[in-house]
C-alpha cells in the first residue's frame, strides 16, 4: 500500500475538509488505484528528457505596468461578502 | 598593527558560543500595479480599494504577470551581484489563511528568478566581509488581519493582497547581530538605488525574519529557530541578541532547542514559540498550471543592466579616492543618493572634508530631530554652501555658523539674511580689535604681569575677555595674536 488511512486523514486536514471513517478508507482505496497508474509511468525513461511545465507553444504574456488601477468598485468587491464591517472582511478571530 | 576583526560571541562560563544567522528579506516592489492583477499596488487607508477581482479570489480570474516586476527583480538581482536565470518557474504555496483569497501564494520555489549573488558589508574602515545570497524569487504579497478591531472577528484588508515581493534569502554566512543588522542596512541602501524598493521598515515595504542557531566552535550546526516580526534594523539586532543567548541557556541547560518559529515581542524584548515543527505547514508546492515559465533574453537583461546607477560599494571608492575622504565619511555618504547629491553640490569648488563633516555632524543631527530625510532638509545644499563660503572667507566664525544654521534650519532664511538682521559679521577689523584688547589689558594690570612672568595660560582668559565683549563675533586668529603682540611689549 502506497497510501495508508494515516496520509488520508493528513491530507484531508491540510485541506481542510473532515472525512468520516467510512470515506477515509474509500479514499485511500482511490487513492491507491491512482497511484498504481503512476508507478506505471515510472517505468519509462526519462533521464534525457527535459521537464514538460506546458504542452502549448505559447509564451507567457506578461502585462504593461499601466499608470492607473483597473479596479471594481469598492461596494462589488464587498457585495458577496459572507460577513463584513464597514470596508472590511470580517471572519471568525483568527487567533495565532 | 591592525587589530584583527572578531565577530562578538556568546560567552557563557565555560564557553564561548559561536552564532549563526541567515536572514530572509522580503522586499515590496516599486510598481504601479499588483504581480498578478491590474489592481493599485500604492499603499492607501482606505481598505478594500482599488481591488482587481483576482485579488480577492473570485472564480473565473486568471493571474497575468506584470513586466515591470520581473525587469524589477532583474535589476535588483544585478545589483546583487547575481546570475539571473534565463528561465523560472511559477509554483502555488498551499496554505489556508483569511488574508491569503486565492487559498495558495503565488510563488517560486524550485526555479527562482535570480540565485546566487552576494553583498561586500562592512565590519571595520578597512575591513569588509561578503555575505552570499543565495536566491531571490518573485511572490505575491499576502491581505492584512486586523485582530483588535472587535473581540469576536478579524477583519480583512486585501490591498496588500497580491502585490508584487522580492523574497532575498542569504547563506547563513551572517556572525552576530551586527553583522546582520549591518547586512539588511546594506540591502536596504541598495534596493533604494536601484529604486527596486523604498526600503521602508515602519510601513511593511521591508521585512526580514532571522534564522538564528548557536555552536561551540568547530562543532556541527546547531538546531535553528526562526525569528519572525522584525520591523526595524535595531529590532533585527536585539533580538538575534536575546535568541542566541536563550538557546545557549537552553543547550548549557543540559536541554534541546526545538526547532521552531518564534516572535519578537518589541515591549518586552524577548523571542516566544509562535508554532513549532509538528504544527509546521506542509505548503505541497507544485508548479502554477495558471501560468508559464518565465522566459528571459540576453539582450532584455542587457537593457537592463544599462540602466543600474553607480552603487554604493563603487561609489564609496569613488569619494575616497575623487574628494580623499576618511573611509567612514566616504561610507556615510555613500550609503544614501540623497546624502550623496547633496554632498556632490556641497563641496563643489569647496573644502570637501569640511563638506561632508557638516553634512554628518551638523545637518544630520537637525535632520534626525526633525524627523526629515535630506531630500526634505529646509537648507539645501547651494545654501548650506554660502554658509560654508562665509565661513572660509572668515566673514563668521565656525561657532557663529552653527548659530546662523540653526536659524537657517528653522526659519528657511538664507545664511546672509540671518547675518545682516541679527549683526553678527565676525570682527576681523584689526584696529577695532587692537582697541578692545588695549581696553581690556589695561584694566587687568595683575593678569598682565602673569603672562609677562611666564604664565601663558592667562592668554586663554584674555581671548575669552575680548570674545564676551564682541559676543563672540571677533576672529579668533587676530583676536590671538593682537594679544600677543600687545601684552610682549
Amino acid at each position: 500500500m502506497l497510501i495508508d488511512e494515516k496520509i488520508t486523514r493528513k491530507i484531508a486536514t491540510l485541506a481542510k475538509i473532515d472525512l468520516s471513517e467510512q470515506e477515509i478508507k474509500e479514499y485511500t482505496k482511490d487513492l491507491n488505484n491512482i497511484l498504481k497508474w503512476m508507478e506505471e509511468l515510472k517505468e519509462v525513461d526519462v533521464s534525457n528528457i527535459k521537464p514538460v511545465t506546458s504542452i502549448t507553444e505559447n509564451k507567457l504574456y506578461e502585462r504593461d505596468d499601466i499608470s492607473h488601477a483597473i479596479y471594481v468598485e469598492q461596494e462589488k468587491v464587498l457585495l458577496n461578502a459572507p460577513d463584513k464591517v464597514g470596508d472590511y472582511f470580517t471572519v471568525p478571530k483568527v487567533i495565532e | 598593527m591592525m587589530s584583527e576583526y572578531n565577530a562578538k560571541k556568546i560567552k557563557s562560563a565555560n564557553d564561548e558560543w559561536e552564532i549563526i544567522i541567515g536572514l530572509e528579506v522580503h522586499a515590496q516592489i516599486i510598481t504601479n500595479l499588483k504581480l498578478f492583477s491590474n489592481g493599485a499596488a500604492e499603499f492607501r487607508k482606505e481598505a478594500n480599494h482599488k481591488l482587481d477581482l483576482l485579488d480577492i479570489g473570485l472564480p473565473g480570474t486568471l493571474p497575468v504577470i506584470n513586466r515591470m516586476a520581473v525587469d524589477q527583480a532583474i535589476k535588483t538581482g544585478l545589483a546583487l551581484n547575481a546570475t539571473i536565470n534565463k528561465r523560472s518557474i511559477f509554483d502555488r504555496k498551499n496554505y489556508f489563511y483569511p488574508d491569503l483569497p486565492l487559498g495558495y501564494q503565488i510563488s517560486q520555489f524550485k526555479d527562482p528568478i535570480v540565485s546566487e549573488g552576494f553583498i561586500n558589508i562592512d565590519i571595520s574602515d578597512s575591513k569588509t566581509k561578503t555575505i552570499k545570497i543565495e536566491r531571490l524569487h518573485l511572490e505575491q504579497d499576502a491581505g492584512k488581519s486586523l485582530h483588535d478591531q472587535s473581540p469576536d472577528k478579524t477583519f480583512i484588508d486585501y490591498n496588500r493582497a497580491g502585490v508584487a515581493l522580492m523574497e532575498i534569502v542569504s547563506y547563513p554566512d551572517l556572525s552576530d547581530w551586527e553583522e546582520a543588522g549591518n547586512y539588511l542596512t546594506k540591502l536596504r541602501s541598495i534596493l533604494r538605488f536601484v529604486n527596486t524598493c523604498d526600503g521602508n521598515m515602519e510601513e511593511g515595504s521591508l521585512r526580514c525574519d532571522a534564522n538564528v542557531s548557536v555552536r561551540k566552535p568547530n562543532e556541527p550546526l546547531g538546531t535553528r529557530c526562526e525569528i519572525k516580526n522584525l520591523n526595524s534594523i535595531k529590532n533585527l539586532m536585539k533580538a538575534i541578541e536575546y535568541e542566541a543567548t536563550r538557546q545557549v541557556t537552553v543547550l548549557e541547560g543540559g536541554n534541546k532547542i526545538i526547532q521552531e518559529t518564534r516572535l519578537f515581542d518589541t515591549n518586552s524584548g524577548k523571542t516566544k514559540t509562535m508554532r513549532s515543527k509538528e504544527e509546521a505547514h506542509d505548503y505541497r508546492y507544485f508548479p502554477d498550471p495558471d501560468l508559464l515559465p518565465l522566459e528571459l533574453t540576453d539582450k532584455r537583461i542587457e537593457d537592463i543592466s544599462k540602466t543600474l546607477p553607480e552603487l554604493p560599494d563603487d561609489l564609496k571608492i569613488r569619494l575616497l579616492n575623487q574628494y580623499g575622504l576618511s573611509a567612514y565619511d566616504a561610507r556615510v555618504i555613500s550609503s544614501d543618493q540623497g546624502t550623496t547629491e547633496y554632498f556632490e553640490v556641497l563641496s563643489n569648488n569647496r573644502d570637501a572634508k569640511q563638506a561632508a563633516n557638516w553634512i554628518i555632524t551638523n545637518l544630520f543631527g537637525k535632520l534626525n530631530d526633525s524627523g526629515k530625510s535630506i531630500k526634505d532638509s529646509p537648507i539645501d545644499a547651494k545654501e548650506l554652501g554660502k554658509l560654508l563660503d562665509l565661513i572660509n572667507k572668515q566673514i563668521i566664525s565656525n561657532k557663529i555658523a552653527k548659530e546662523v544654521f540653526e536659524e537657517m534650519f528653522t526659519s528657511g532664511k538664507s545664511a546672509a539674511t540671518i547675518i545682516e538682521k541679527k549683526g553678527l559679521k565676525q570682527i576681523s577689523n584689526t584696529d577695532e580689535i587692537e582697541g578692545i584688547v588695549d581696553k581690556i589689558i589695561s584694566s587687568n594690570e595683575k593678569q598682565k604681569k602673569q603672562y609677562q612672568s611666564g604664565n601663558t595660560k592667562v592668554l586663554g582668559w584674555f581671548v575669552g575677555q575680548v570674545m564676551k565683549e564682541t559676543k563672540g563675533q571677533a576672529n579668533p586668529s587676530v583676536v590671538n595674536k593682537v594679544i600677543i603682540d600687545k601684552l610682549k611689549k
